[in-house]
């Protein structure tokens, strides 16, 4: 294994091609411009419903001069009352509603989603939490767990402790409570498989490549267990009986018993060595998922866990060459 | 970036193990793969840019003046400009100060001189668009290529002026020009690279990312000229822990022998990229 790998960015020589062939190239284009120009100009004679002949658009592009669609998310309308596209991304219709969901961009929450975030700030009676989209969540102070399980509603003096249970900086797993009007969500980490992180790595891909799924919480191979946060916030931890995957079957009359008072613990337990290798190893396939922009689910990780396992050394895997083989891999077998 | 107790204790017991392992699975002497090109800027007399895994990019210009050399107190001027960092901050200071004494003290006597009377003065710029994680590697890396492509062009005037006063002139064929510091048989020189170490417990870690500068000790910076050496400063830096003291003296003999097995493939790899790039375009 190599020390460094260093490579020419891709392309990067492609563009000094010959001089003379590239003045060719940019009049041929620009004739081609006015073609697409005065194509365009007939169509709209025509007059179609849709206008992009593809579901792709950019920002700014004419999607409709049709009036009869509802503008939903994504979309922009001057006084010409025609549809134009404020994002890139696909155009989505559910009857009458017209919408463009962008390629990529932030998360943005839906009430239900399984996220993992980090406390910001500790405020009256709520924490803020980063959860990578627009605005922070909040946590308020009555939608978490006490340690021990005790149900009771929450007093000052548990307002004036409240960095005992979670502090600036802190990870924690939650989930979705409600939405506020201008899009902030509200979080909850009523249940045993939610609260404070510990045991474990945190990294951060792009929330556009995890797919939303019913369970977010995975018993991978090697003792490992990952919270695929809905925001694109990864947790890979070891696998414990009071972890995220452990709590599944927790009911409320049990609480008591099953919620301990570490359960704002941070202090980590024992990890033995294999299985933080196995956390490194299972970080690096997402981070190769991530660099061929694969979206990320529990089949699609576990298979590229195990063609990795070609590699002996998990350090092999930064390699973009390496990288691309495990992507490739992953995309053959789903 | 703020970072949770229990990931920061995760992380700092994962790098202080006898056999480390790095959140991301790379050995303690691995650096993570880069790109570079160089000689893109037109308009320079050498050029390079480098790009990390993380998202961090370095673009280094070198540009050739004409001076009286006697005017002038020195004949390389490095400038660094880190985004978002003060240009008087200490990590801007010293990575020029270091960089511009050790590349004036490792270039050849007469590689600058034209004349009696006139001289070459060399402008380093360095540009860090955005770099996570210390700037140093990365800078030193893209100067030590940008130097590798500086060209100069052919002198065709006479060299001797001490009498006569004569305005140098050049060469109109770019053809013509030399390497920096190229001597007669054609040997290039090699400017001296820098690289930093993170300390976490008694393991020393090349190329730190984010998470292991903030859960490091410290850092120790080390320099290695072309010819194999370790070259000074060798000394300790802050990389952002929290824990700042002493460090045992075995560390920096380890840095020393890590810096000794992984500095030379570095160079080479390197030099790879500029022989790569020289051939794709002459």
């Amino acid at each position: 294994m190599g020390v460094i790998s260093i490579t020419v960015p891709q392309g990067a020589r492609a563009e000094v091609a010959n001089e003379e062939d590239l003045i060719y190239e940019d009049a041929d284009s620009d004739s081609d411009v006015e073609m697409r120009e005065f194509n365009d100009n007939e169509e709209e004679n025509i007059g179609g419903s849709l206008y992009v002949a593809n579901d792709l658009v950019t920002p700014g592009e004419l999607v409709t001069e049709e009036t009869v669609w509802m503008r939903g998310h994504g979309t922009y309308t001057t006084v010409n009352d025609k549809t134009y596209s404020s994002v890139a991304g696909t155009i989505t219709k559910v009857n009458k509603l017209l919408s463009v969901t962008p390629i990529r961009g932030r998360y943005s929450p839906e009430i239900g989603d399984h996220i993992v975030g980090r406390i910001t700030e500790v405020g009256q009676k709520r924490w803020k939490v980063d959860i990578g989209a627009k605005q922070d969540a909040v946590l308020m102070l009555g939608s978490i767990n006490l340690p021990g399980g005790i149900l009771r509603r929450k007093s000052e003096s548990d307002e004036l402790q409240m960095r005992q249970f979670l502090k600036e900086g802190d990870l924690l797993n939650a989930e979705v409570q409600a939405l506020f009007s201008d899009g902030a969500a509200s979080l909850h980490t009523r249940s045993l498989r939610y609260g404070k992180l510990r045991n474990g790595y945190f990294l951060s891909i792009p929330a556009s490549l995890v797919i939303r799924q019913k369970n977010h919480v995975y018993r991978l191979p090697g003792n490992v267990d990952l919270i695929l946060g809905v925001n694109g916030y990864v947790w890979l931890s070891k696998r414990t009986s009071t972890g995220p995957s452990g709590a599944d079957n927790v009911t409320i009359t049990r609480l008591e018993e099953e919620a301990g008072l570490e359960i704002y613990s941070d202090k980590n337990e024992e990890i033995p060595g294999s299985i933080r290798e196995a956390i490194a190893r299972y970080s690096n396939c997402i981070r190769a998922l991530v660099y061929k922009e694969v979206g990320i689910n529990e089949s699609r990780l576990i298979t590229a866990y195990e063609a990795s396992l070609v590699y002996e050394n998990a350090g092999e895997l930064v390699d973009n060459e390496v990288k691309d083989a495990i992507a490739a891999e992953v995309i053959a077998e789903s | 970036m703020k970072f949770s107790p229990a990931e920061i204790s995760y992380l700092r017991n994962s790098l202080e193990l006898p056999s480390p392992i790095r959140p991301d699975g790379r050995s303690s002497q691995q650096y993570r793969p880069l790109e570079a090109t160089t000689d893109f800027l037109p308009t320079a007399n050498g050029s390079a840019r480098v790009r990390t895994s993380d998202g961090g990019e370095c673009i280094v210009g070198v540009k050739a003046r004409v001076v009286k050399a006697a005017s002038e107190s020195s004949l390389i001027n490095i400038d660094v400009d880190i985004a978002g960092v003060r240009d008087d901050s200490s990590a801007v200071v010293l990575l020029s100060s270091t960089l511009q004494t050790a590349i004036q003290a490792s270039l050849p006597e007469n590689a600058l001189k034209l004349t009696d009377v006139y001289s070459f003065k060399l402008f380093i710029d360095a540009l860090v668009i955005s770099q996570p994680s210390n700037p140093f590697n990365i800078t030193s890396l893209a100067t030590y290529l940008a130097l590798k492509s500086t060209r100069l062009p052919k002198l065709v005037s006479a060299t001797d002026d001490a009498e006569a006063a004569e305005i140098p002139v050049f060469d109109d064929d770019w053809d013509q020009s030399t390497f920096l510091g190229q001597d007669e048989t054609r040997q290039k020189w090699s400017p001296p690279i820098f690289t930093v170490m993170a300390v976490v417990g008694n393991n020393l870690f090349v190329d730190p990312s984010v998470e292991e500068e903030f859960v490091s000790d410290a850092g120790i910076l080390a320099g290695w000229s072309a010819d194999g050496k370790v070259i000074a400063p060798i000394r300790i830096i802050d990389l952002g822990g929290k824990r700042n003291g002493g460090l045992k003296s075995t560390l920096i003999y380890k840095a020393y022998s890590l810096l000794q097995s992984t500095a030379p493939d570095v160079i080479e790899a390197l030099n790879a990229i500029g022989d790569q790039d020289s051939l794709s375009i002459f």
